[in-house]
């Protein structure tokens, strides 16, 4: 397995929201600035992959019986390190991701990678494979949070792009207004908006994925009828 | 019975790492979170009640509660608000009360600014672990949560939401967190005006 490959099941093939689908709770809950989720997004990156490393690299010493107990308390481990660091240097970010920091723990998608993945594979694949999950779970993110803040706010990049302090890391930064937010459709930055918004990416993905399918076996079935001629 | 020793020695193992990992992490960051903490409380009562006096002087002396033999638990439209703190600006202009009540998810801290004629001066909460994108508005720096806490300037201890037929425009989709800031508003001026007398 190569990285190429990893990262192309990562954030597509095999994209912890839209194939997997774990993990939307908190995916719809904060993708309401690009602030919020750029930070959601990497700390789940993070977590995931220091918590891939750490079951992959005692997979041997886990007994089967109880493997769900350490996982949990692995996790639970890094995301207290995680929520703890953030609390105390990036303050702005804890405060706005709330609760869904300490929740990351009973995100499936972690344990999900650590069951499914982690448990068989050796750590450097872990590694990149926590790496490239990450990656394309904050992608979802930052795409979902692209398009509820343009058409909710007419906003771009709020909290973390100022138009006179350039980026800022402390979340004060106010966005670049596109458009007047009287105008934006309002719904869209209320969670209502983060399940329509998520159902359209699914529908979209789906799509392209049956797509590509779809291409795939008529090129293999041209092969196949190549051959028979 | 092995078995059960080793798995309970493995289990047992992992979690005694954990947790002395996570003391190392504690002792790094806690010194951090304190300084925060009590700057963002400092902050909240500056931004309340704006106190005048020289430069090294002390803002705002805490009243001792305990001969006042009030209780420190107000009801306020049924729901329980606990004055943690009470301080008097120190060039007069009122108090500043710390209160602690429950929001939607969890605690929520919130600093009341009272004045002498027992109105509001303005709330900010200091430590809260709403929802985000909904309840958490009421603390954020942005427009929607600085408009919502301006509502509350000059209020009387009879303030309530729109809902119930008051002034307070709740937060959308988070009316559970708006009413508690009100109950806890009008808690904290009733108290101050109880310890008046």
């Amino acid at each position: 397995m190569n990285f190429k490959k990893q990262l192309k099941e990562g954030v597509i093939t095999n994209n912890p929201i839209l194939v997997q689908q774990l993990g939307m709770c908190a995916t719809m809950a904060i993708t309401t600035s690009l602030f919020n989720g750029v930070g959601m997004g990497l700390s789940v990156l993070i977590i995931l992959t220091c918590c891939n490393v750490a079951v992959s690299a005692i997979r041997k010493i886990i007994p089967d019986e109880i493997r769900l107990a350490i996982f949990v308390v692995i996790i639970a481990g890094f995301v207290t390190i995680v929520d703890l660091l953030l609390q105390a240097f990036i303050p702005a970010l804890s405060e706005s991701l709330g609760v869904f920091i300490p929740l990351i723990v009973v995100n499936c998608i972690i344990i999900g990678r650590a069951e499914a993945f982690c448990q068989k594979n050796p750590i450097g694949v872990s590694f990149t494979d926590g790496i490239t999950q990450g990656l394309g779970y904050t992608a979802v993110l930052v795409v979902m949070c692209l398009i509820r803040e343009f058409l909710g706010s007419g906003r771009f990049g709020g909290g973390l792009i100022d138009v006179t302090k350039g980026i800022t890391l402390d979340g004060t930064g106010t966005g670049i207004q596109l458009f007047n937010s009287d105008y934006g459709a309002s719904i869209l930055t209320l969670p209502v908006g983060g399940f329509l918004t998520l159902g359209f990416i699914f529908a979209a993905m789906q799509a392209a994925l049956k797509k590509a399918a779809k291409k795939k076996e008529e090129a293999a079935k041209a092969a196949e009828e190549e051959d028979a001629a | 019975m092995n078995k059960i020793l080793k798995l309970t020695l493995v289990l047992f193992l992992i979690c005694a790492i954990v947790a002395g990992v996570l003391g190392a992490v504690d002792m790094v960051t806690r010194g951090p979170i304190n300084a925060y903490q009590t700057n963002k409380t400092n902050e909240a009562f500056s931004k309340v009640m704006p106190v005048h006096v020289p430069e090294g002087e002390q803002q705002y002396i805490p009243v001792d509660l305990k001969p006042l033999g009030l209780s420190t638990t107000i009801n306020s439209n049924g729901q329980k608000i606990k004055i943690l703190s009470v301080s008097k600006a120190a060039d007069d202009a009122g108090y500043v009360v710390e209160t602690e009540f429950s929001g939607a998810q969890g605690t929520i801290v919130m600093v009341v600014g009272v004045s002498n004629r027992l109105t509001c001066t303005g709330v900010s909460i200091t430590k809260h672990s709403e929802t985000a994108g909904l309840g958490a508005n009421a603390a954020s720096a942005a427009d929607v949560g600085v408009n919502f806490r301006n509502q509350f300037i000059g209020v009387s201890k009879f303030v309530q939401l729109k809902k119930a037929g008051g002034e307070i425009d709740a937060l959308s989709g988070a009316t559970i967190t708006s009413r508690s800031v009100t109950n806890a508003t009008a808690a904290a001026i009733e108290f101050v005006e109880q310890m008046l007398g």
